[in-house]
């Protein structure tokens, strides 16, 4: 399991690389994806401060235990504002990692990074004070 | 539901994305390209006999019940596992790779989709072959 610091770390590698492969017009699939590694690490970094840790079902991927122990520990506690929550569980809804709705395009890369801005700007307030809001 | 020619689109895809990224030591993008290269070529395969996987669990269970005896074979198994949680520990996880690491993973990314585009088609020709007898 990561630590606060390592989540830190890969998010800001993850957040770098998302703005500039969208700024490039990359792949419209890696862009979302990189986007949403970025809030997950950013979570993930807020969570370890509260020694809590997402798991994953079997051969599986940690989102939705993710969106529990946000709710929960992070809004629960009065970290973050309750909109986050119907944020995250919104870019999870939006991602789709199986191309149930046809590949994603330019428009979509935008609409899904006007959502998750404001979440990352959010968390990022968190880097430099640890345990305040 | 995604059909035939938009998972192999998107497969060729990533798979352009993660040689490119190799040549500019963009890591993590390497590992996401390359693991849903070999996804979505999956997934293509699937779709010619009209499966679906919801999940990755799914997949994997497609995978090896069904895919891996009509072709893909053990090895492919074995690099699949790798890709996957390869990428879960460096994407999702603490793990920074070596550059010999991630050599070993486009390896086998590549040794995935060159067998996923094999029995492509041979899948393809026996279609062909079907659609001419009926």
């Amino acid at each position: 399991m990561a630590r606060r610091e390592e989540h830190l770390s890969k998010a800001n590698m993850f957040w770098n690389l998302a703005q500039t492969k969208v700024r490039n017009e990359a792949t419209p699939f890696l862009c979302m994806n990189l986007i949403m590694y970025t809030v997950g690490h950013l979570i993930e970094a807020l969570l370890a401060e509260h020694g809590r840790h997402p798991s994953s079902p079997p051969r599986g991927v940690p989102h939705g235990d993710r969106d529990v122990l946000l709710r929960k520990v992070l809004i629960g506690n009065g970290r973050l504002e309750p909109e986050w929550g119907d944020r995250y569980s919104e870019l999870v809804a939006r991602r789709d990692t199986f191309i149930d709705g046809g590949t994603q395009d330019r428009v979509f890369v935008e609409s899904y990074m006007a959502l998750a801005r404001p979440f990352i700007v959010r968390m990022q307030s968190f880097q430099s004070t640890p345990g305040q809001s | 539901m995604a059909g035939v020619e938009a998972h192999l689109d998107l497969s060729q895809t990533l798979y352009e994305d993660m040689r490119r990224a190799s040549l500019e030591s963009e890591w993590p993008i390497v590992v996401d390209a390359g693991y849903y290269a070999v996804f979505h070529g999956m997934e293509a395969l699937n779709a010619l006999e009209c499966r679906d996987a919801y999940t990755f669990a799914d997949a994997a269970d497609i995978l090896e019940n069904v895919l891996a005896p009509r072709g893909l074979g053990a090895e492919f198994v074995e690099d699949y596992r790798y890709l996957f949680y390869f990428r879960r520990g460096a994407l999702y996880g603490a793990h920074v790779p070596s550059s010999s690491q991630i050599a070993e993973f486009i390896r086998r990314a590549e040794r995935c989709v060159e067998s996923v585009r094999r029995l492509m088609q041979a899948q393809g020709a026996s279609d062909v072959s079907l659609e001419m007898g009926a």
